[in-house]
């Protein structure tokens, strides 16, 4: 792709800039600002979008005068501007003038855009509307008010302006290539096809307002030092020549091949791939982690749309939705869930000290965790922000989604997962899978974290990564969890982690502990055809007993082979339909999980994908083989969180099957045994007198 | 004062284990890991052809045991014409074709759509050496089938083009990076023969008798590219990613059998 690049020469000094689309740059430079001592020097050969955001950082240098035109740069002043058609020929060598041309000139385009030349001579156009931040502060010098109608920007690129700001809107807070820029642009309706090129006068109308800025595919690392000599050697060093601008987003100097990451997810050289590359036309490097989302290649670029700083850093003021109670009290909540809910609400009405804060809710598996940031998501809702809800995987965004949508019916409530149809919607909640983050930056208040010990986000640094940038700079991060890894444990323990802890259901009963039951191993039980008496007694008592049964497995190729000896063994208590098993590679994953949860399937052998975010009523838990090394003390604690969910049947069973006694299944346990204490000492549990009354209301309900 | 230990132990770690262990790296496909693990236990001679050996034992080096099988190598060709694995009714429709032969390594089957999306339109390019290997099989096997009287000494390889706007698209042309690594492999001389004279929409949605039409005269020689009169190679072998009706190949070759009137032969990754 090709711009355009030329420098503002002021009174007060020079900024680089780059342009899509000169006819706008020239309007707003010449038409909107005060011009008196104002011009523009332009280089006059179309440059590709790397050299130009190289040239602006101060990385590349532009070659003076050579080249096909010879031309080199050339200065533009408010006369030049004013006459109009002639000047307008003497730029047309640059593509991105090319289409205005066509419409200006030739009036071929069917889409009249003026030429605000005329309209603006001896006089100063006004600003359409305050863009928020002006950036311009060093080259404009003055301003004064005129009674000239404002052209509109619409007018000047020739697009609606409802759409116009609709897109604005939408751009907020995302981080797109150009392609998707204008996948947005149609989706929006901007566009009124595939072939339209209006999308660069727009782009260029919103780099100018301060709405978004550009930033290079690849990011250099460069040290503190580096940037320091850099600006020794351009001669920029101090004054007012050094733009306000940071040098963060700066390609990496030629010669330095290794220290360079990806623009969008972060990763480095050791992800990285370099290939001849057409567009740019030398050895350019794509990031590999990231390909499927659109390849980042060194030569691509970012459109960055610029969100307001987050709400929850200014210290609040005493604002009618400070009323916590309120807040607390009208989502039903058990007394242990209050308690959390009251502990993270103080946590995000406290500025911001510094940026990626963070609070972990620790909350025992059924603990009702969604529940409890109703509160929060409320909280700043009402203050105008933005909320996040976010979890590694699709399944847990699609049963949070409508959740959300039904709690808070008044707001808009957008789903990203891939192959989502809202991508391109922008909505006051979020629900997203952590990949989609990718594509945002710098967008929330308030970044819900759901399951982050789960794959694939756990030991991610590329997802981690893009949590962590979609959340404002001074935003607040809510973490959520049953079993947090060892690095949160560690800065809980250290205090460097402020949580809260969750030790009880919300049906107030305890845990269902696990039992241990030993036998010959999977293997051996599935060369000899014979399933354990013990395993077959406390299978046969669950199904007997009405229950749904999960049974986990540590390998997918034992799934199968399970099922057919299950089927036999449990041909006397259920039929042989009513056993299924399903695993990451079963396409009919979704129906079969669907049919066990309306208990149409009656015991289901699966992997550890069903360890958590599914919730059957009634249910029991077999983990076969818990001695395999991929179920660790986290995986046996929630599969063993998906018995007694419900409060008619509080009581699931749960064994974990095995060989041998590891210590995964015994800290399982005593993680399971110490939340049960914990709830007990607090006072959470339901105490028997309250259990028999709570027994007796119900039957006599019935 | 601690930290650079820690780089440090991620650098030596996985070299110190593929030595010891000899684990290598990640599947280039699904990232499963490639080891002697993996690979052992599943036979892996798809079809009976001493010719497939040498680049199987390479692919196992890149790939892992589960995308080697889903592979569905062409063993037997039914179509001499064209390489098919299958009847094909197209060539015996086609008159007076340019190209005398096509081979093509695979079948284009799900997986393989697959595959060649993941280099083609997302921009996988590492898996041009997976894909570059499998053409080998083709050259191969294009080698075999010519007739003993007109030999394949030294051809000159070529690739279908892809217009500008694609090309700045997608930053590369696929056949082109396979007919390069082709040519390096062999030795043989590769020339960008071929531009394209005008963008012509995807062919993928397209019928038989679209495509033909859309195609003619779609492509031109490069007339200051091809060697002088004396110097001219003993034949042709033009490099697609894909042969699917073979209207592209079929016009690729009839312009350059009308600027060289010379043997034209073509080889794809997929058929």
């Amino acid at each position: 792709m090709l711009v355009s690049v030329y420098e503002v020469v002021g009174r007060r000094g020079t900024e680089r800039r780059i342009s899509f689309d000169m006819a706008i740059d020239c309007t707003y430079w010449f038409g909107w600002n005060e011009a008196s001592g104002l011009s523009l020097r332009l280089y006059m050969e179309p440059v590709r979008v790397w050299e130009a955001l190289e040239w602006r950082n101060g990385v590349h240098r532009l070659k003076g005068g050579t080249g096909s035109g010879g031309a080199g740069w050339r200065t533009i002043t408010k006369q030049d501007w004013l006459s109009g058609g002639a000047f307008l020929g003497a730029l047309c060598p640059h593509e991105p003038m090319a289409s205005y041309r066509r419409s200006v000139l030739d009036g071929d385009d069917g889409r009249s855009r003026p030429w605000y030349g005329d309209a603006a001579r001896g006089g100063r156009l006004k600003q359409p509307y305050d863009s928020g931040h002006d950036k311009h502060k060093n080259v404009i010098i003055g301003s004064q008010e005129s009674d000239k109608p404002a052209p509109s920007l619409e007018a000047l690129a020739g697009c609606d302006g409802e759409l116009l700001r609709e897109l604005m809107r939408r751009l907020d807070g995302r981080r797109l290539l150009y392609a998707e820029y204008r996948r947005l642009c149609l989706d929006v309706g901007l566009l009124r096809d595939e072939t339209d090129d209006i999308d660069r006068a727009i782009l260029q109308i919103l780099i100018l307002q301060g709405r978004i800025d550009l930033a290079s595919g690849m990011v250099a690392e460069r040290s503190y030092l580096d940037r320091l000599k850099q600006r020794m050697l351009d001669g920029r060093w101090g004054g007012a020549v050094w733009p306000e601008r940071k040098v963060t987003n700066g390609n990496r100097p030629r010669n330095d091949r290794r220290k360079i990451r990806c623009g969008r997810c972060n990763s480095g050289s050791d992800k990285h791939h370099e290939t001849a590359c057409a567009v740019c036309g030398r050895m350019c490097v794509y990031c590999e982690q990231c390909l499927q989302m659109g390849r980042v290649r060194e030569c691509s670029f970012f459109i960055v749309g610029r969100s307001a700083d987050a709400i929850l850093a200014s210290s609040c003021k005493r604002r009618e939705h400070d009323d916590v109670e309120a807040l607390l009290g009208k989502w039903g909540l058990s007394p242990a869930q209050e308690d959390a809910s009251r502990e993270a609400l103080a946590y995000i009405r406290k500025p911001a000290k510094r940026e990626g804060e963070q609070f972990l809710i620790w909350a025992v598996t059924g603990a009702g965790k969604t529940e409890m940031v109703f509160p929060l998501v409320e909280y700043v809702l009402r203050a105008g922000g933005r909320v996040l809800l976010t979890a590694p995987r699709r399944d847990v965004v699609l049963e949070l989604a409508p959740r959300l949508a039904m709690a808070f019916a008044d707001r808009k409530v957008v789903a990203l997962y891939g192959g989502s149809e809202e991508r391109w919607v922008t909505g006051e909640i979020t629900v997203a899978t952590t990949h989609q983050l990718l594509r945002l930056e710098s967008c929330f208040d308030l970044v819900i974290l759901d399951e982050l010990d789960a794959f694939p986000y756990h030991n991610n640094p590329m997802l981690a990564f893009a949590v962590r940038r979609a959340c404002k700079p001074r935003g607040k991060t809510v973490l959520l969890t049953a079993t947090p890894p060892r690095e949160q444990q560690l800065a809980m323990r250290r205090r460097s982690l402020p949580h809260a802890m969750v030790p009880v259901r919300y049906h107030r009963h305890p845990l269902p502990v696990p039992r241990l039951l030993r036998y010959r191993g999977l293997k051996a039980t599935l060369g000899s055809g014979d399933l354990p008496s013990a395993l077959r007694a406390a299978l046969d008592e669950s199904l007997q007993r009405g229950a749904q049964v999960f049974v986990f497995v540590p390998r997918i190729e034992h799934v199968e082979p399970l099922t057919r000896l299950l089927r036999q063994a449990c041909a006397g208590t259920v039929d042989a339909a009513a056993v299924d098993g399903t695993s990451s590679r079963d396409a009919d994953r979704a129906s079969r999980v669907r049919r066990f949860r309306s208990g149409e399937i009656r015991l289901l052998v699966t992997t550890t994908i069903l360890e958590r975010g599914v919730t059957i009523p009634r249910s029991d838990v077999f983990v076969l083989d818990a001695d395999a090394d991929l179920f660790d003390e986290a995986a046996l604690v929630q599969m063993a969180g998906r018995a007694g969910r419900s409060a008619d049947d509080p009581c699931g069973r749960v064994y974990f099957v095995a060989r041998e006694r590891t210590d995964g299944q015994m800290r399982a346990v005593r993680h399971i045994r110490a939340m049960n204490a914990l709830a007990r000492q607090r006072g959470l549990l339901m105490d028997k007198r309250e259990e028999d009354a709570h027994a007796s209301l119900e039957t006599s309900a019935r | 004062m601690l930290h650079w230990k820690r780089p440090l132990a991620d650098r030596v770690l996985p070299a110190a284990s593929s030595l010891l262990l000899g684990v290598s790296q990640p599947c280039s496909i699904c990232g499963q890991r490639v080891g002697p693990a993996a690979s052992s236990g599943t036979p892996m001679r798809d079809p009976d052809c001493p010719l497939l050996d040498p680049v199987l034992r390479s692919l196992r080096q890149l790939l892992c045991a589960r995308c080697m099988a889903g592979v569905p190598w062409i063993g037997e060709v039914r179509c001499t014409a064209c390489g098919r694995a299958v009847d094909c009714p197209d060539c015996v429709r086609r008159t007076e074709p340019k190209l005398i032969m096509n081979r093509s390594a695979v079948r284009y089957s799900g997986d393989m759509k697959e595959w060649l999306s993941a280099y083609k339109y997302q921009g996988h390019e590492r898996m041009l050496q997976i894909l570059s290997l499998m053409l080998d099989y083709a050259y191969q096997q294009l080698v075999r089938s010519i007739p003993s009287g007109q030999q394949l000494v030294r051809p000159l390889v070529t690739s279908v083009p892809i217009s500008d706007v694609r090309m700045l698209e997608r930053g590369f042309n696929q056949a082109e990076r396979l007919a390069e690594s082709l040519a390096a492999r062999h030795r043989l001389p590769y020339i960008r023969l071929l531009r394209r004279t005008r963008h012509t929409n995807r062919q993928s949605h397209k019928s038989r008798h679209e495509r033909i039409k859309d195609l003619q005269g779609a492509f031109d020689v490069i007339r200051e590219a091809l060697p002088a009169e004396g110097a001219l190679p003993d034949a042709i072998v033009i490099i697609d990613d894909v042969y699917t009706t073979g209207s592209t190949l079929h016009e690729c070759a009839r312009a350059i059998h009308a600027a060289t009137k010379l043997p034209i032969y073509s080889l794809t990754w997929a058929r």
